[in-house]
């Protein structure tokens, strides 16, 4: 019988009255379950789900049994290789069901846990907040009953087909050749490997690749060279740290501008934030662990102060008079929703009312930012009710509606209200939402989006954080098709970045044809991807491609002075616009003061000086012949070789020089300062 | 259970938490849009949730809501996970109405109330309900019973639930 959804009330209780639907007595039921799964042993530990108690109790039996038998220390050795072990078994297993269809029931003979019931899928809390710490709660303590219940209640994760990298990027290049077809559009022809070995390395670990990198990928004879570059990129331990320094630029400059947290006066630390996220990028930590211990954080901004906490300064940057900033930074960069301009009034263009916005914002009612004892040092945590009676639904905030009418409203996930019956001094509202956050369907979509348009330049929506029906994605399916993917690889977000580096679009020319002249974004049509789209690289990926062609890959410094050399640069082009969302203007957009700072600033002078290390020196200090000299440094600047026409140009003027090492300097010059090197091609 | 006195696991009586908050659990998933097996699964899976972690109880009304509210987010997410629509549209809403309905008693009073409502009824709109509900009849069938249209039969209906409705209201506030 179908539903009235006008009434839903009143239609229940009519079938249960007239149409006998009675509610049964199910304390049976639920007794003899309760009872199947309890731990015999522990009653506090019948919380723990049949799954994660399985190691424990293996792992008491052996220690009992090697307590009699070996030393102390013998006995911690072996608990270490069985644990690992276990580990290892747990995860095999994980993987062994994760391949299984839905619904098998295939049980591995003898395993007396795997005949318990099926239960709701219950995985323990993370714990690795800042990795190694437990949930967190107001006060600063590990998580309690309450939120550990809130996260069961929120976690029953939909179990998605994982499918292998392969199958992905084959999807994605289904998915896409099939619109180019419906769309009657034809694809450029395959990049050279010279151009995509150049944009991999870009894109993955922010710098162009060293002459000897490109000439190693190119001289490869493996069919699937460009997997195994990729690979290297992601996993080798060579290119680890350029790796998490690249993407904690990136995600550093999303999270907090480009100039968060180095302002006099700023509440966060930008040492913190990005020491946070280069040790979760460097142990590829899973991107919902990342968010949720990124809005759920507690503790002080500094490095080496007392109860540390790097991951506190994307809040403590985005806390002004109000929450407002933390709100809108939080719902755009973790759910592709841009509820700013919704903060005064109703959203023009779909059904987001004002309200919303402060709904979302009621989540941060109990944060507060606190000087620590030091200077510069500042403590994030929440204020909780004290006389603990209030009731979380009771956290209001007001607002002022158009018309001047104040309107109060408490904290509310999208439409869903913040847990029930919770009191205010047992729970955290900011771990509310980061749980929320963690597990709603828009944070795979937001961060997709956000990736892909990292490696396209254009998303699948004109502005990736603002997702929504007024902001219809270019292809839903391919989009939908990756969040389902990711979200089914654990939210690796290195799995997510090989997808995409080595899907065909990826790997397309950048030259326009005639059959795909109509795909033209950057003139506001609907990106196709059916070309690589040319544009700047950004301005710290300019920085990293400069120092490498100096020679100056590796700093013999460490990574805040590392950071602190590359700020100093940037600073030259980023300005705060002061606006109530923090955005920036850059200068790094092709004007005149990043063409003075190009061709003669103190980098360049650098890097174009025969007298320092790097490509110019290496050359000119060579015995190559004039052509392998050129040839060098073409591939060093541009990752490709000379034109005929080029060379023979080239071939002239070193004829006609008197000092074929100043017009080496000169050329190695005008290469560093072409169009070709400083855009993404 | 006692406001003053508050429980916690080790002196909860699982039979006696069950026993008093089942019927509104299973009512509330059913208002949500679930079937009669499917609200027995998630009534069973909402106790079985709340009951294998430590629990305090402060108030009748507060264990109902979180109850609900475990109730709520495990019903959402296997609707999620089958890949099925979640039929109401505006939850909050419906969670104040029944939280004002239902919340104090499971909604045995507003079963009671309606009883009363529906004999308020016109015999016909009276008897296009029992059509339909007892009788498990279509539309189109109680439209030729009654020698109406369709149309008209289910404004017939709709305009019963309403004045119920309003009179359960009525009666309960």
């Amino acid at each position: 019988m179908r539903r009235d959804s006008e009434n839903p009330i009143v239609d229940t209780m009519l079938d249960e009255l007239l149409g006998g639907k009675q509610p049964p007595d199910l304390t049976d039921q639920i007794l003899r379950r309760l009872n199947d799964v309890a731990e015999p042993a522990s009653s506090n530990e019948a919380t723990v789900s049949v799954q994660a108690s399985r190691p424990r109790r293996r792992r008491s039996s052996l220690v009992a049994g090697l307590a009699i038998a070996a030393s102390l220390l013998l006995m911690v050795t072996l608990l270490g290789f069985i644990a690992a072990r276990l580990n290892k078994q747990k995860a095999g297993g994980d993987h062994d069901l994760a391949d299984k269809p839905a619904g098998s029931s295939q049980q591995q003979p003898g395993a007396a846990e795997d005949l318990a019931p099926q239960l709701p899928e219950l995985v323990e809390a993370p714990t690795n907040l800042e990795p190694g710490a437990p949930l967190r709660q107001p006060d600063g303590q590990p998580g309690d009953d309450r939120s550990d219940a809130l996260q069961l209640a929120l976690q029953s994760r939909p179990t998605l087909p994982m499918l292998p990298n392969p199958r992905v990027i084959e999807e994605i290049d289904r998915q896409l050749a099939t619109s180019w077809v419906e769309n009657e559009i034809q694809a450029s022809p395959p990049a050279t490997d010279e151009e995509w070995c150049r944009r991999v390395f870009l894109r993955v670990i922010g710098r162009i690749p060293a002459t000897g990198e490109l000439e190693q990928f190119l001289d490869s004879e493996h069919d699937d060279r460009r997997r195994q570059l990729v690979d290297k990129l992601l996993e080798d331990e060579d290119y680890v740290e350029e790796y998490a320094r690249h993407w904690t630029n990136i995600w550093t400059n999303a999270l907090i501008g480009r100039r968060g947290g180095m302002v006099k006066g700023d509440l966060a630390s930008r040492e913190g934030l990005q020491q946070f996220l280069r040790r979760s990028l460097q142990q590829n930590v899973p991107y919902d662990q990342m968010v949720y211990q990124l809005v759920a954080a507690s503790g002080s901004n500094t490095p080496g102060s007392q109860n540390y906490n790097g991951a506190v300064n994307f809040l403590l940057a985005s806390m002004g008079k109000d929450t407002s900033l933390a709100t809108s930074r939080t719902t755009s960069l973790f759910l592709g929703l841009k509820l700013q301009c919704v903060q005064c009034h109703d959203h023009p263009f779909n059904n987001v009312a004002q309200e919303r916005f402060w709904q979302m914002d009621a989540f941060f009612a109990q944060m507060k930012a606190e000087p620590g004892q030091s200077a510069g040092l500042v403590v994030l945590s929440d204020t909780t009710d004290p006389s603990g009676s209030k009731d979380a639904r009771d956290a209001d905030v007001y607002y002022e509606r158009p018309d001047g009418q104040v309107k109060a409203t408490s904290a509310s996930f999208l439409g869903q209200s913040a847990s029930a019956g919770s009191q205010l001094n047992e729970i955290s509202l900011r771990e509310e939402l980061a749980l929320r956050i963690r597990y709603s369907d828009e944070l795979p979509r937001a961060l997709v989006n956000r990736i892909w348009s990292h490696f396209f330049g254009h998303g699948f929506t004109v502005a990736i954080d603002e997702m929504g029906a007024h902001n219809p994605a270019s292809h839903p399916e391919l989009l939908a098709a990756l969040s389902d993917q990711f979200e089914a690889h654990d939210y690796n977000l290195k799995s997510l970045i090989r997808w995409i580096a080595l899907s065909e679009p990826f790997g397309l020319s950048s030259q326009a044809t005639e059959g795909n002249l109509a795909d033209l974004p950057d003139g506001g049509g609907v990106p196709m991807f059916s070309r690589y789209y040319t544009r700047s690289m950004q301005p710290e990926e300019v920085y990293q491609s400069l120092l490498m062609v100096a020679g100056v890959r590796r700093p013999e410094t460490g990574f805040v002075e590392q950071q602190l050399a590359q700020r100093s640069w940037l600073g030259q082009f980023a300005q705060r616009m002061g606006n109530d969302e923090a955005e920036e203007a850059s200068s790094f957009e092709g004007d005149v003061h990043q063409s003075l700072v190009m061709m003669n600033g103190p980098l360049m002078q650098r890097v174009t000086s025969p007298m320092e290390e790097g490509v110019l020196a290496e050359v000119l200090g060579s015995q190559m012949s004039s052509e392998g000299k050129v040839e060098h440094m073409f591939l060093a600047a541009i990752s490709r070789r000379p034109t005929a026409r080029e060379q023979k140009m080239i071939g002239q003027m070193l004829g006609n020089s008197n000092n074929p090492a100043a017009t080496l300097q000169d050329i190695w010059w005008a290469l560093l300062n072409s169009n070709e090197f400083i855009l993404d091609h | 259970m006692s406001t003053d006195s508050q429980q916690t696991s080790d002196s909860l009586d699982p039979v006696e938490l069950i026993g008093q908050y089942q019927v509104g659990v299973w009512r509330y998933l059913r208002v949500l849009g679930c079937d009669d097996a499917e609200a027995d699964d998630v009534t069973q899976e909402t106790f079985l949730a709340v009951l294998r972690k430590p629990f305090e109880i402060y108030s009748d009304a507060a264990t109902a809501a979180y109850l609900r509210r475990v109730a709520y987010n495990l019903f959402i997410s296997q609707r999620r996970r089958a890949r099925r629509e979640t039929l109401v549209d505006d939850v909050d809403q419906l969670n104040v109405t029944w939280e004002r309905w239902a919340g104090q008693d499971n909604g045995d009073h507003l079963v009671e109330k309606l009883e009363e409502c529906l004999e308020t009824l016109s015999q016909r709109a009276r008897g296009a309900l029992d059509m339909r509900f007892r009788q498990r009849l279509r539309r189109a069938e109680i439209a030729e019973s009654l020698e109406i249209t369709e149309h008209g039969a289910k404004n017939l209906m709709q305009r019963a639930k309403k004045q119920l409705k309003h009179c359960v209201e009525g009666k309960l506030e």
